[in-house]
């Protein structure tokens, strides 16, 4: 059995890496990503392949999370008092690992959400001119600013049952950087700076 | 259950009876799920039914008898309180009690035929330094522990008896 933490491993560094394309550090991979897409030689292009990135890592964090929560009903694994991150223990409490109101599993809720994010990054990364791709980015930004809310009362159950799951945790963190991400870019429209524009850094300060 | 051990047993020896040990919680989902499956293997090895309906192929048990026992517990997981009257409520399918979110009357299988043990203080659990729930120990006629489950996550209790308890 893989080992827990090498999946955590493999869901931060892709966090880790969308998060650093969304700022100023992105902007020495310019040259290299350049290669794969022409676009991300663009701070706003690489800005969206960040997104993308964590968008796409919150979508299989919440495809993990809904695994775990399904393998119970298969009396696959344990439940312990013995250690704090446990996920099984979290997605197992049939008092807390489901929407209070229409008692769909969070990690069912998570995948539609970051499906639907994931369907505004990509969108706007590959039309970020056209006209709908303000109001997609706006959609994005509410969406994930709801989220924060939800991350709140998921992080009260875990304070309650005094667990933690960290693959839950994981989907929280890409839920808190697609929110700077969709902000950031409304911030780089209200600036009139959203564009391709290359004797111009939008990671740098306007002189 | 030191009624059952048989201090001068013999490897291969088919008259001594074996146990079969579970720490179970009655709130955690998994002990709910693997409820119904345990009830079968326990009316399997100890000779109570002719068959078992998970195991179609392996006709009526000529082994040992393997007695089972659970050990309930009440581990430190908020939701995860339990009692005596759902301890019992688990173990025979029956009263309001709640089990892991749904009433325990409504839990995989039919009721247990097998003695249940109180150990909600958790005392039995750290004597035997479980981890988590459930777990299963399978005891040699002798008292010597065969078989755990939590060093051989990849084996069912049942195909650990059928493994390594003698056949006639």
């Amino acid at each position: 059995m893989v080992d827990q933490n090498v999946f955590l491993i493999a869901y931060i560094v892709p966090l880790v890496f969308g998060l650093s394309l969304m700022t100023k550090m992105g902007d020495g991979l310019a040259e290299t990503l350049s290669g794969l897409n022409p676009r991300a030689s663009f701070s706003r292009g690489r800005h969206m392949m960040g997104m993308n990135f964590v968008a796409l890592t919150g979508f299989v964090v919440s495809v993990h999370t809904t695994w775990i929560t399904f393998k119970i009903s298969e009396g696959g694994n344990v439940c312990s008092s013995a250690t704090v991150f446990s996920c099984d223990d979290v997605l197992g409490n049939a008092q807390y690992n489901v929407d209070p109101i229409f008692g769909v599993s969070w990690g069912l809720i998570g995948m539609f959400a970051f499906g639907a994010l994931l369907f505004i990054t990509n969108s706007v990364s590959k039309e970020p001119d056209a006209l709908w791709a303000e109001s997609y980015l706006k959609y994005g930004k509410f969406m994930t600013g709801g989220g924060i809310l939800v991350i709140a009362l998921l992080v009260s159950y875990e304070v309650r049952m005094g667990k933690i799951c960290q693959f839950c945790t994981m989907a929280h963190i890409a839920n808190v950087i697609s929110l700077f991400g969709f902000w950031r870019a409304g911030k780089l429209h209200e600036e009139g700076l959203w564009n391709d524009d290359e004797s111009y850094d939008f990671n740098m300060k306007k002189e | 259950m030191s009624d059952y051990l048989t201090t001068n047993w013999t490897v291969g020896d088919v008259d001594g009876q074996w146990m079969a040990i579970e720490f179970m919680d009655t709130d955690c989902p998994y002990c709910v799920r693997s409820a119904g499956e345990i009830g079968k293997d326990a009316n399997y090895f100890m000779k109570q039914i002719q068959s078992h309906s998970s195991h179609p192929g392996v006709g009526p048990w000529d082994g040992p008898i393997v007695n089972f026992f659970a050990s309930a517990t009440q581990l430190d997981i908020q939701g995860h309180e339990t009692s005596r009257s759902e301890i019992e409520a688990f173990r025979d399918k029956s009263g309001e009690e709640s089990c892991a979110g749904q009433s325990c009357a409504n839990r995989d299988g039919s009721p247990h035929n097998f003695i249940y043990i109180d150990d909600i203080d958790q005392d039995n659990m750290k004597e035997w330094k479980v981890p988590g729930t459930p777990a299963y120990f399978l005891i040699q006629p002798d008292g010597i522990v065969a078989w755990v489950s939590t060093e051989n996550t990849q084996e069912t209790i049942f195909e650990a008896i059928m493994r390594l308890t003698p056949e006639v």
